[in-house]
Order: structure tokens, then sequence, then C-alpha cells
């Protein structure tokens, strides 16, 4: 496992690979970032920011799936639940409610587009060193 | 071996680099022999015969390593799939460890292995690709007094990688294939790597 360097800093972000923390050094006269884990997973900004970007596409999945989970209970154990349940309109607006929200994630899925770096790009174009 | 001899010479590459790779290995200098180690962005699950394809374009080995082999001038290795690929003395590793920009073989631990190991004997050399694979190993082929060539981004089917790493290394020749074959002759024979009609490459 790796150790902080002089020359390094800590983030207070975690490694989209492992969930280990990240640190940052830069290097060159340009400034290169480069983020590092303890396990020595190793990420440059753009690579990091397309591994989030990964990792929240995953996280939102995650999500709906339970969501679907809470609605195949309530489903599935209705009749164990009806002692426990004085409203039987509770389980159905529960359940509705249920959709609303995955509808809202699977929204934010697809919206959940890559970053263009479109700006980085052009500077790079004109061969100019960053700022 | 003269004085300024760079006749180590690591390669990396990624999209677009199967191209590349195949137009400049017939190009690399058979004499003074070089020590050639190349790193490209390949599928971890599937086999895509590499080191087959660019043999078809060169008389000189192309081998894909196993950990340990010897790193021998007059052959061209490069890294198998799913494994990263380093410099240990005059030793090629292997290993299966943390990827670098989730990718693995990855140019970074190639580059930075060579230049702790061989220092100014070391050009690395970036082609066509994407993101930022390979810049940081540039940046450290530098500081250990290697030099550092990147393929020319108008003639690079993927320019972003050659452009990042002008962006933030620092480059010392930035040229199309053909011009790379002859800068690593000259390199090789402890000359410097300019090659005519080409300027040496200038940060703006």
């Amino acid at each position: 496992m790796n150790r902080l360097e002089a020359t390094e800093r800590g983030t207070l972000l975690t490694c989209p690979d492992c969930w280990g923390v990240l640190s940052m050094r830069t290097e060159g006269d340009a400034g290169h970032v480069y983020f590092r884990c303890q396990i020595g997973h190793g990420f440059s900004i753009e690579s990091v920011v397309a591994a989030k970007k990964q990792q929240l596409e995953d996280r939102l999945w995650s999500a709906t799936l339970t969501i679907h989970e809470v609605i195949r209970m309530l489903e599935e154990f209705e009749t164990q639940l009806r002692p426990l349940v004085t409203d039987r309109n509770v389980i159905a607006e529960r359940r509705a409610r249920a959709q609303r929200d995955i509808e809202i994630l699977r929204r934010l899925t697809e919206s959940n587009e890559p970053i263009a770096f479109a700006a980085g790009r052009e500077r790079a174009r004109r061969g100019e060193r960053r700022p | 071996m003269t004085d300024n001899a760079r006749d180590v010479v690591m390669v990396g590459a990624s999209a677009g680099g199967v191209q590349a790779l195949m137009d400049l290995v017939g190009k690399l200098p058979a004499e003074p022999p070089v020590a050639v180690a190349v790193v490209i962005h390949r599928s971890p699950l599937y086999e895509t015969h590499v080191a087959e394809l660019l043999g078809r374009r060169t008389a000189l080995p192309v081998i894909e390593p196993v950990d340990e082999s010897p790193f021998e001038h007059g052959c061209i290795y490069i890294a198998p799939r799913d494994h990263h690929m380093r410099l240990e003395g005059s030793r090629l590793r292997l290993d299966h460890g943390p990827k670098q920009h989730r990718t693995r073989p990855a140019i970074d631990p190639l580059f930075w292995s060579a230049a702790f190991a061989y220092g100014d004997r070391v050009v690395g050399v970036l082609l066509s690709g994407v993101g930022e694979d390979g810049v940081s190993g540039l940046i450290t082929i530098k500081s250990m007094g290697g030099i550092s060539i990147v393929q020319d981004p108008n003639e690079a089917k993927f320019p972003t990688m050659p452009r990042n790493a002008i962006v933030y290394g620092d480059v010392d020749y930035v040229l199309p294939l053909d011009g790379i074959g002859a800068s690593l002759t000259r390199l090789a024979e402890g000359e410097p790597g300019g090659v005519p009609g080409r300027e040496r490459a200038r940060r703006a």
C-alpha cells in the first residue's frame, strides 16, 4: 500500500476503482495533475471524471433496483402485511410513488452524459499550455 | 555504443494505434540495434493477435513476453492483454496490478519503469489515442534525461493523446510516422533526433 509522498496532497475524493482515498500531485512545468489511491489506481482529471460518471450511473441503477425490491416485497407479502396495515391505500400509494421515483432515476440516468472537455481540447489544438 | 546513444525505445498507443504501429515497426532502425517495448491499449477479454499483425510488417522479432523475459536489442516486445509491462533491470516484468486510467496494459507504468531503469538512454514515443495515459510517463522520461517524441496530431487518427502530451509534457519532437523512424535511427546513433524540414517542438 502506498504512502503519501512529500509532493502529494490528499483530496476528499474516493477512488472510482476501489473506494480508497485519492491523493493528487502535479508534475512537469505545465502542472499535469495526477491522482493515485493507496492501492495504486492512477487517474488523470479526464479519466477520474469519466470514472465518476460511470460510478454515478452504477449507483443510479442500484437505487433503481432497490426501489423495485421495495415494490416486490410490498406485493409478495401483501397477505402477511394485512394485519399490520390499517389502510389498504397506504401500500397502493407507496407503490405509485415508487414507480414515479423509478421514472425520475431513469431520466437522471439518461441525462448523465460524458463531459466533452471541449475547452481543453481547443486549448490543446492551439498548442497552449494550461494557465 | 556512442556516448549519447538512445537505444531503449518505449512506444505507447491507444485508439488508432494498431494501424500507426503497423506503419512504424517497418521504419524502426535495424542498425544500430534498439530494444523496443510497446504498450497498446487492448481488450482484456479478447485475443486480438496484435503481435502477429505487427510481425508481418518487420523482419525484427515481435514478441509477447512472459514475466522476466530478457529485454534485448533487435527485438520488439508488446505487452500482452490484461497485464502491465514494466522494465526492471534487463528484464521485462508483467503484473496484473491496479489499472491506470481504468486500463491494463497502460502506457504510464512502462514509461515510468523505463525512465528509472535506463535514464538518458530512453526515447518515449506516444502515438494516436485518446486520454492522458502516457503523459505522466513522458514527463518522467524527460525528468530522467530521456527524449520524448509524439506523433504529429495532424497525422494521428486520434490526435488527443499526442496533443495532451504536447500541452502537459516537454515534448522534444512532433513528427509524422515517417519522421519518427528516421529520428529514432539518429538518436540510436547518438545524434540529435531532429529531422530535416521539421522544427524541434516548442510549447506555445
